[in-house]
């Protein structure tokens, strides 16, 4: 069966012209906006109502592909039905987490600065955001086509890693779980 | 002054040995092989920060706003001499160019440093400190090591900040009141930033479950940011679809 499909599928993928599924700066910007404007309107219309970002997220973030790497190895050791439930609780924890913080921006403007192309990293899109209260933060946007849809991986800002601090905070409370997966997935929803 | 000039030669001395220490498991961020002494200053910290540096914060921030630049002003322009230095010593003549004409142009026209006329002249501040400069010459970042008081840092900021305050001209000057303006200039900036960044530190510290670990996760990858300008910021994104 396998074997049959394979050289057809070999073909179909080399007869796909890149630039046409390719990511571009400009395509990666565009993204940007509409998020932001989306957060701006419609997320902070909400009022901190979880349910509205996680729709955000799920629209335009590479969900799937962000839940296997922040929980890191035991991915690989998980049943189907632990992954497909860490999923739903993460995205429930950072809706939670970060859902209520964009009160903090209030009165805030955001510009897009520049987009660099990292190769199979994908397309980093810098903005700045205008604080009233103190300093402009650096914000930039990581996007990806490498799931077959351009799609947020990480946001960072001014050098803090989205992926990388919850990767690290998720491996912490696995370890005071004693690596209990299911353990992980009833709590982490309420962790902050 | 003898017994103070020996401090940054013995961190300097273990500096190696703490730079050795592995990380504890595969996701975190930094080596923490002195998390349990690390986490009593937190514990100390946080407690200065909700009982002073809080509340004084919120003081900061109340008075007129003229006052408020006016003394954040004064502190940035404080802080220059010790940019300079290490501008010099990392020789980015462009930083220190910068710098100087701000000190000479605000510390005069901007009567003592309290108006910076020197930003609308296109002179900014290019910050830089010893931690950065030893980053430069090729010393290892260290463990992460928390201070009392000192708030968070590696072996190498810390020891750099040491040797900031020594190697500061506001210090080894004859004149006692040039230090002690250096010394209430850094008690402004902390106040600023901790009332300018009230929403992140207040989050940090007391709505996490775990405030240590998440000033560190924190602290680490934006002193990192810093220290490797646009290049090493590029580095660090994640290939999100090459990890297993």
């Amino acid at each position: 069966m396998l074997r049959k499909i394979a050289p057809v599928a070999l073909i179909s993928v080399l007869l796909t012209p890149v630039q046409a599924t390719a990511l571009t700066t400009t395509e990666a910007e565009a993204l940007t906006r509409s998020i932001v404007e989306e957060v701006q309107t419609e997320v902070v219309a909400a009022a901190g109502d979880p349910e509205v970002f996680l729709n955000l997220m799920d629209r335009y973030a590479d969900m799937d592909a962000i839940s296997r790497y922040v929980l890191g190895a035991p991915w690989r050791g998980a049943s189907e039905a632990q992954r497909a439930a860490f999923q739903t609780a993460f995205s429930e924890y950072v809706a939670g987490k970060y859902g209520s913080q964009f009160e903090d921006y209030e009165g805030s403007s955001i510009d897009v600065l520049n987009a660099r192309d990292l190769g199979r990293r994908g397309i980093v899109v810098e903005t700045r955001v205008n604080v009233p209260s103190g300093p402009p933060v650096r914000v930039e946007w990581q996007f990806s086509d490498r799931s077959g849809e351009d799609r947020l991986v990480d946001i960072v800002a001014e050098g803090v890693s989205l992926l990388a601090s919850e990767r690290a905070a998720v491996g912490r409370w696995l370890d005071q779980r004693g690596g209990d997966i299911d353990d992980l997935i009833v709590d982490l929803p309420a962790l902050r | 002054m003898s017994r103070i000039a020996k401090a940054p030669i013995a961190l300097t001395l273990i500096l190696p040995l703490v730079a050795c220490a592995p990380a504890q498991n595969e996701t975190a961020l930094v080596a923490d092989p002195l998390e349990g002494v690390n986490r009593v200053s937190h514990h100390i910290n946080r407690g200065v920060d909700t009982v002073v540096i809080s509340p004084l914060a919120h003081a900061f921030g109340a008075l007129p706003s003229p006052v408020e630049t006016g003394l954040e002003n004064f502190a940035g322009n404080l802080a220059l001499p010790s940019d300079m230095v290490n501008n010099a010593l990392q020789a980015d003549v462009e930083g220190f160019m910068s710098n100087f004409g701000r000190f000479a142009l605000n510390s005069t026209l901007g009567v003592g440093g309290l108006l910076d006329i020197a930003t609308e002249a296109g002179l900014d501040r290019e910050e830089a400190d010893f931690g950065q400069t030893l980053a430069l010459w090729g010393a290892g970042e260290g463990a992460y090591l928390e201070l009392p008081l000192l708030g968070p840092g590696t072996v190498r900021s810390h020891a750099g900040a040491v040797i900031d305050a020594l190697s500061d001209p506001l210090n080894a000057g004859e004149e006692p009141d040039t230090g002690e303006a250096r010394l209430a200039a850094t008690g402004i900036t902390i106040l600023s930033t901790r009332d300018e960044q009230r929403a992140v530190i207040d989050r940090l510290l007391y709505q996490t479950e775990d405030s240590y670990a998440a000033l560190r996760d924190t602290y680490i990858q934006n002193r990192r940011a810093q220290l490797g300008g646009t290049e090493a910021r590029d580095d660090g994104f994640i290939d999100l679809y090459d990890e297993n």
